[in-house]
């Protein structure tokens, strides 16, 4: 997996249990989850390695994912805005947390953009080229 | 001597009711081309954790996630470029096991019977 070069921070500020999994392959890959205030995060499975599964997790308003589910947004939208952590959660063992900006996040492990949440959502950009080329 | 397929060590109602034998063609993403046994663990054998999930997530989590239709594959692929690059495919028989739709818009949970090689029979189709 690639290293994290943000400031590790302790990961207790958020619950780590999906609220609503949005999509799931080989288990729960993007689900939305809250702090202990009850502010929404969303979590993207961004990598895993040796028993451990990594997340990057951003936080979202309480209508994001309504409007990914609706296709109002592509997934790498929403990734790309705010603040970013980074979650590694292993089989066993304790659950890491870093704090990084954008710029320590590699491009490849993110969605492509215009990507949507399911198949049958049109990208937003393919969208918004059609409505300018009638 | 029984020769009746297995599911050792699944969880009590696994597979999940409707559950049939597995027919079909699937698709699902591999890191590896061809593909290779660590392309098919399931999240139980990988040891990943799901944090609160409920009896059908758990269950679920012992069998493979595969595509029903390649377009949706695709998809999964852009979706998740790290998680791997190519696309296989195979044709599914009763006797690897049973499997179940189980989500959007076309995710079905193969459960496989002891002893199944399940990376055998699939087929790098692209990458």
């Amino acid at each position: 997996m690639w290293s994290v070069a943000g400031k590790e921070i302790a990961p207790d500020w958020l619950k780590f249990e999906p609220i609503e999994v949005l999509y799931d392959f080989d288990g729960p890959s993007i689900f939305t989850l809250a702090d202990c205030h009850g502010d929404p995060y969303l979590a993207y499975l961004c990598d895993h390695e040796d028993r451990v599964a990594r997340f990057l997790v951003v936080k979202i308003g309480h209508s994001t994912a309504f409007s990914l589910k609706l296709g109002g947004f592509d997934v790498r939208s929403v990734l790309d805005c705010g603040t970013r952590w980074v979650f590694d959660v292993p089989a066993s063992g304790s659950i890491r947390c870093w704090e990084i900006n954008s710029a320590e996040v590699p491009d490849d492990i993110l969605p492509k953009r215009g990507v949507m949440l399911w198949p049958e959502l049109r990208s937003v950009i393919h969208r918004q080229t059609t409505r300018f080329s009638e | 001597m029984d020769d009746t397929p297995k599911f050792t060590g699944f969880p009590d109602a696994c597979p999940l009711a409707g559950a049939e034998p597995a027919a079909g063609i699937v698709y699902r993403i591999t890191k590896n081309n061809p593909p290779n046994p660590s392309d098919f663990l399931s999240v139980h054998e990988s040891g990943r954790i799901l944090r609160g999930a409920n009896a059908d997530a758990i269950c679920m989590s012992h069998g493979l996630s595969v595509f029903r239709e390649i377009s949706h594959a695709q998809h999964k692929r852009n979706l998740f470029p790290k998680l791997g690059q190519f696309i296989a495919w195979t044709e599914l028989s009763p006797t690897s096991g049973v499997a179940k739709a189980t989500g959007e818009p076309t995710h079905t949970t193969w459960w496989c019977y002891d002893g199944v090689v399940r990376h055998l029979g699939f087929v790098t189709l692209e990458e």
